[in-house]
């Protein structure tokens, strides 16, 4: 969809829905958002909504950054210790590496 | 990889390259460790210098990445080499856990050993068997290219490179490997590792079915070890480890054999039951098993048609074991007993009997070792460590073998445990080596009539006297050459039908257990050879009626019979016999939540490896500076025409005179606008 064509009342509704959407853990939802409104909330000139865009974009970029601290953590510790961690990583694993321990 | 290591070779995902260096002396060897600028290297070596030493010096340097093995048959053999431990199969058995005989205190029996195969090498080795291929690699390899000069300097690249791969799907340990190959999420499963394992070959003489009652201690159990290793894929001759005892005891079956029906009309008499053990070079799997299915009264597996009455382990009554035997020790064949139960009050006496039997039969082959000593590695000790504190089952129990005390078998669980390391050396062209007379023949011959005339008077109390039962050299000349030489012989296709027939190899079989997924040709042949040896002919059965109707107690087979001068097989017949395979698989993989450290059943497997997982390329290497410098030269290259094509877009006006360069703009804008006019008017 281009924002472009896109009315600003239903800008603002697509940002929050999104924005909304991210805290079912779907943080893609969030990062998806700060990226498609951040020239909105930041770039174009001033309008009604935008206020309200920018909130929400700020918010899912803050959202977006934990989780993506959270996962990077996540397998950093998970590729460094699945083979320490034996059978317990194996049964999380859908694929596990050939001829490494 | 077992319970708690992993062992053996792997490579890289895409293989090893390393600079070829052939290590021919001391010299080779010290030039690679100490001067060799251009590590990685592959190291090439001569057969005899093939040993842990050398390996874990080439592994230290840190310089050398794979190794090949030149198996040229003009080479010299090591003195001794054995990649096994020096008291194989130590954490399991009668004595693992006893605090006067554990880890071979008494006797180191492998004294040759290095325990190679009980190495995490993690680096390929690769033997060349074909000489081309040798040749290739030295004289054009590495004298034309790699060879040092005469002052010791390296030569300049390109330099000769190997790329071995052999890289293993499994790792770490046995348990690690079995979860990952059985717990599978992925859409496409991918296996990791199998466990080792194949069949137990058995056959009894009176061939009871299982509505007959079978008396405690009535069978005498007459045993062999089937198979051997190597650090080899398919080179495991097992010479003395395996085949010679195979032989001796198929010939003492072929002996007793002929008096069958003298045992089988005694009222009394004892039964005698052949087995041949699979797996015992891995930590005993296949007598293990047996004992596990003889306790849990799984032995022969019943079935709601008749079957062959169940031997469980009060019924033993004695245990013949026959081992190493091609060599002899001080001249001798030595009987060596279990310290542990010889003195129990319940056996003493018949064990003193069953060691005079053999006195008897032959003084002048036989000794008994000093009766304080242990058992040498062998299946017995699965049946003893399992009855050893349940003195009613014990029974007396003899290893024969070819060692009084270290093995004489200097090559023990090897590749090169070959018919020259137990001087099967024929003389004459070998057209004639199947019926060719030699001292080896001789020597197992005189084993196997040994072990049929105390097989015999124990199975008849004493009754008859022995004299009727003797072995028969042309057999064990025959089998020493389709075991030894090529099992492509005129036994193995007359006892087989025509279809079996028409495939044995022109090759050894290799007497490695292999993984469990597969019935070995090899067992199949022990068994088949036993059906011959212990059955009867069933003159009015087809080709077509020749099967197992409705009985498991004997096997049916058809053989096709001898070939007349003509070359035709007239004479093919229907054989029958109470011979059958069991399962030779350790429990370890079928008991839930089994401790794998826990030492209680064999826990040996083998990785798996993918269809192009091993290969050797052989290829010229350039220097480092030159392959930068090409890779270098390719990116100017490719930034050069994308810069000649970005000018030629820019110009392209100068080419195509009538195209206006800016039209595809204006005509995405127009369209643009013209959406949204209509969003607009909507």
């Amino acid at each position: 969809m281009d924002l472009k064509r896109v009315k600003n009342d239903e800008k603002l509704n697509l940002c929050r829905k999104y924005y909304l959407g991210g805290f079912a853990l779907l943080p893609f939802l969030w990062f998806v958002n700060s990226v498609w409104f951040f020239q909105e909330a930041f770039f174009k000139p001033q309008y009604e909504e935008q206020r309200q865009i920018r909130t929400y974009v700020i918010r899912s970029i803050i959202g977006s950054i934990i989780w993506i601290g959270v996962i990077v953590t996540w397998v950093t510790i998970f590729q460094l210790k699945r083979a320490d961690w034996g059978a317990t990583a194996d049964y999380m694993s859908m694929v596990i590496p050939k001829g490494e321990a | 990889m077992n319970g708690t290591h992993q062992f053996g070779c792997t490579s890289a995902p895409k293989g090893n390259v390393g600079i070829v260096h052939f290590i021919r002396n001391e010299t080779d060897m010290n030039w690679l460790l100490n001067s060799g600028p251009h590590a990685p290297y592959a190291a090439l070596l001569n057969k005899s210098d093939f040993n842990r030493a050398t390996v874990q010096k080439l592994l230290d340097s840190g310089k050398v990445n794979g190794i090949m093995v030149l198996n040229n048959t003009d080479q010299i053999l090591p003195d001794s080499f054995s990649p096994d431990d020096s008291c194989p199969n130590q954490g399991h058995g009668l004595y693992a856990k006893d605090p006067a005989y554990q880890s071979c205190s008494k006797v180191q029996w492998n004294q040759n050993a290095d325990g190679l195969m009980m190495m995490d090498l993690s680096i390929p080795i690769f033997i060349i068997n074909d000489a081309s291929d040798t040749k290739m690699l030295i004289e054009t390899c590495y004298e034309g290219h790699n060879q040092p000069h005469a002052d010791g300097s390296a030569r300049d690249y390109p330099l000769c490179a190997v790329e071995l791969k052999d890289r293993m799907d499994g790792a770490k340990d046995s348990e690690t490997c079995i979860r990952r190959t059985r717990h599978q999420l992925n859409l496409e499963p991918q296996g990791y590792c199998d466990p080792l394992g194949d069949y137990n070959v058995y056959g009894t003489v009176k061939a009871l079915n299982n509505t007959e009652s079978r008396p405690d201690k009535s069978v005498i159990i007459a045993a062999a070890r089937l198979d051997s290793f190597s650090l080899f894929d398919g080179l495991s001759p097992g010479a003395d480890s395996a085949i010679a005892g195979i032989i001796t005891l198929l010939a003492a079956a072929e002996a007793i054999g002929k008096v069958k029906e003298t045992i089988q009309a005694a009222q009394l008499s004892h039964d005698i039951m052949f087995t041949f053990f699979n797996g015992e070079a891995f930590d005993y799997i296949g007598s293990d098993r047996l004992v596990y299915d003889m306790t849990n009264m799984d032995f022969p597996k019943p079935s709601t048609k008749p079957y062959l009455s169940q031997i469980h382990l009060n019924h033993i009554s004695h245990f013949v074991e026959v081992s190493q035997v091609a060599h002899r020790d001080a001249g001798k064949l030595w009987l060596h007993t279990d310290p542990l139960t010889k003195d129990k009050p319940e056996v003493k006496a018949q064990l003193e009997h069953l060691v005079s039997l053999f006195l008897e039969a032959n003084s002048s082959l036989v000794a008994r070792v000093n009766n304080s000593n242990p058992l040498p590695p062998a299946s017995v000790q699965s049946f003893l460590k399992a009855i050893l504190n349940q003195t009613n089952l014990i029974f007396p129990a003899v290893v024969l073998a070819d060692h009084e005390t270290v093995y004489t078998n200097k090559y023990y669980n090897s590749w090169l445990d070959l018919r020259s390391g137990i001087n099967l050396n024929y003389t004459g062209d070998s057209t004639t080596w199947y019926d060719e007379d030699t001292q080896v023949a001789t020597d197992l011959t005189e084993a196997a009539d040994m072990v049929a005339k105390v097989l015999f008077k124990l199975a008849m109390n004493g009754t008859l006297n022995e004299t009727t039962v003797s072995a028969n050299k042309t057999t064990v000349k025959h089998l020493l050459y389709c075991f030894l030489v090529q099992a492509n012989c005129t036994i193995l296709k007359d006892i087989f039908d025509e279809d079996f027939a028409k495939n044995l190899p022109y090759s050894t079989y290799p007497t490695y257990v292999s993984v469990a997924t597969s019935f070995n040709d090899f067992t199949n042949v022990v068994q088949q050879l036993l059906i011959s040896f212990l059955g009867e002919v069933r003159y009015n059965a087809t080709k077509e009626t020749c099967r197992d109707n409705d009985q498991t107690v004997y096997k049916y087979v058809w053989m096709q019979g001898h070939e007349d001068h003509n070359g035709t097989r007239n004479e093919s017949f229907c054989m029958r016999a109470a011979v059958n395979v069991s399962d030779a698989a350790s429990k370890a993989f079928d008991i839930h939540d089994y401790d794998y450290k826990s030492g209680q059943y064999s826990t040996w497997t083998e990785s798996r490896w993918a269809g192009n997982a091993m290969s050797i390329r052989l290829f010229l290497k350039p220097s480092k500076a030159f392959e930068t410098m090409v890779l270098i030269i390719g990116l100017v290259i490719l930034l050069l025409s994308l810069l000649l094509s970005y000018f030629v877009n820019k110009r392209v006006g100068v080419l195509f005179p009538h195209v206006p360069t800016d039209r595809p703009h204006v005509s995405y804008q127009a369209v643009e606008e013209s959406s949204l006019n209509e969003s607009t008017q909507l």
